[in-house]
């Protein structure tokens, strides 16, 4: 397939099962908001060495928060139940409850993940809860004043991994196209792209000649290893960046995607974008494979 | 479908209405709803003895006539809804669990004794003890929602441990007294001895009271964004609550009773529409 020059391989993404949560952050303003939702999403951009895949899925006006004050939605993604819960007590306990004038509340229905639940001891016996709606929430108190948050999360089955490779003529090019595409796909709901800025240079093939190394480089899309390796690069081909989407559904991720390779193909050719393809791992490993062609179609 | 039973005479003493739920008439003949069981003070009787039956469409019981002869309407009710439409006489929703009780008139003495559950809406007054402990009991209600239109009389709230009381109007003497948690609101006037030895909970009112209460001590204003969530939660209740200002949550708050732990709390909020 090939979209204004630029060829789309007949390959898939490979994609896994995950556990999800969405938590809301809100502060006296959209600034500090913000602030508490970097912080608490940093150093999130792998499972493998992070514990858990998060990002800021959106900025939220004060009508669309709990509280009616400014907010952000943050999404998480960890391999299983216990780590995703451990990670948000860690990242919710360290980094928003911190964060001057914060609250945090539950942005997903499902199966409950403590929230305040274990955080509330920090209040050493002067924490009081409200139920409200139904709803539990702690008023811990803190030097501001006090920290408000709901008791617990929803946690849901998401998907992780969906991804696509941009290989270019320049690393100038592949850059300015991966931006182009970010910036499509951070406006659609229930995704994130956890690396930094959306993209990720580093692509991994499984195994490595260190043992104690379950994955490492991908040498086949290295130009610099372009003589020592069985490459998969063209000779005009020069850089190769890659975009790892996380989703809450596969529908959500197909959608991202698409609106990534739209981006990127809408430019043509002449901007220096040679193909696209995606990575997998024979199709052996992951449930979900995103078929780039079945995506655009 | 569901039944309209209304009574026709005043009996001699109060008729106890706890059996009178929509769980017990659902799916029931007239005869076999004609034929449950209800006591009038301590002599057991008929219902087909006292009210005259009509079906009614919906899954609302609807209790009309001279409803205020009847005690504990909606006592332990767990799910469905009783419509009352006149007043009622005591201990109406008596430990109720779930399910919604509306009094389209008054409400005697022990309004929500003891309640868990479920909301109770009384479009009059009500009487003493709204929420508070049922007899035997050492809390009063710990959950659900009960949202009084009028005045109420004393010891509202008293002992609560959880759930909301609304109270459109006054309040009496004792109001919030030995609160254990829980939010409590008046929009009116409060009496005597108000929240006298209170553990936990929130009291929130409209107006500041003559003083502050004793063992309570001025904590200066205050921005809590719950308040916020709380106005939200009440957007689909009826007038006043539902125009509770949402924006505006500064509030001047006192702590106390430190004479029980001071853990308690009053907060005025002036955002509240006025009682």
């Amino acid at each position: 397939m090939i979209r204004n020059g630029i060829r789309i391989e007949d390959t898939f993404a490979e994609a896994f099962g995950m556990k999800a949560t969405r938590v809301v952050v809100t502060a006296p303003n959209s600034e500090w908001a913000h602030k508490a939702a970097v912080a608490a999403t940093g150093f999130a951009t792998s499972v493998i060495a992070c514990g858990v895949e998060a990002g800021i899925e959106a900025e939220l006006d004060p009508g669309a928060t709990p509280d009616g004050r400014p907010g952000v939605a943050m999404l998480f993604f960890a391999v299983s139940s216990k780590e995703l819960a451990k990670q948000i007590e860690r990242r919710v306990g360290q980094c928003i409850l911190t964060s001057p004038g914060s609250a945090a509340f539950a942005g997903l229905d499902g199966e409950p993940v403590p929230l305040g639940k274990s955080l509330r001891y920090f209040g050493d016996g002067y924490q009081v809860s409200k139920v409200i709606g139904g709803r539990r929430y702690w008023r811990i108190p803190v030097m501001d004043g006090e920290f408000l948050v709901q008791e617990t999360t929803g946690m849901v089955k998401a998907v992780g991994g969906g991804n696509f490779l941009v290989v270019a003529r320049s690393h100038d090019a592949a850059l300015r196209a991966c931006e182009r595409a970010i910036e499509a796909m951070r406006r659609l709901p229930n995704v994130i792209m956890p690396f930094p800025g959306g993209v990720v240079r580093s692509g991994s093939k499984v195994g490595s000649k260190y043992k104690a190394l379950g994955a490492s480089t991908n040498d086949a899309y290295c130009p610099t290893l372009r003589e020592f390796t069985r490459s998969a690069l063209e000779p005009d081909e020069r850089a190769v960046l890659e975009i790892v989407i996380d989703g809450l559904t596969a529908e959500d991720i197909s959608a991202a995607m698409r609106a990534g390779l739209e981006a990127i193909t809408s430019e043509g050719s002449t901007a220096g974008v040679t193909r696209i393809t995606a990575g997998n791992y024979g199709g052996k490993l992951g449930q979900f494979h995103f078929h780039l062609h079945k995506v655009l179609a | 479908m569901s039944w309209r039973l209304t009574l026709a005479k005043r009996p001699p003493v109060p008729l106890d209405a706890s059996a009178l739920t929509p769980a017990a008439v659902a799916g029931l003949s007239e005869r076999a709803v004609a034929d449950l069981f209800i006591s009038v003070g301590t002599q057991p009787s008929r219902v087909g003895d006292w009210f005259r039956l009509a079906p009614t469409e919906g899954d609302v019981l609807e209790l009309d006539g001279e409803t205020g002869a009847l005690d504990r309407v909606g006592a332990g009710l767990r799910d469905g809804a009783i419509l009352v439409a006149g007043p009622c006489g005591r201990e109406a929703g008596l430990a109720m669990r779930g399910g919604g009780l509306v009094i389209r008139g008054a409400a005697g003495d022990g309004l929500g004794m003891g309640l868990r559950g479920g909301m109770i809406e009384v479009r009059g007054d009500a009487g003493d003890g709204v929420g508070s402990a049922a007899l035997g009991e050492r809390q009063g209600m710990r959950g659900g929602r009960i949202l009084v239109h009028g005045k109420v009389g004393a010891r509202c709230g008293e002992r609560m441990r959880r759930g909301e009381i609304l109270i459109a109007g006054d309040a009496g003497a004792l109001c919030g007294a030995r609160m254990i948690a829980g939010t409590l609101v008046v929009l009116g006037d409060m009496g005597e001895d108000l929240l006298v030895g209170m553990r936990r909970g929130t009291l929130i009112c409209a107006r500041s009271p003559r003083a502050l209460p004793k063992g309570f001590a001025a904590t200066g204003t205050w921005t809590p964004s719950w308040l916020t969530l709380l106005a939200r939660s009440w957007r689909d209740l009826p007038a006043p609550w539902a125009h509770t200002a949402q924006a505006d949550v500064r509030v001047e708050r006192a702590v106390g009773d430190w004479r029980a732990g001071g853990r308690g709390e009053l907060l005025i909020w002036p955002g509240l529409p006025a009682g």
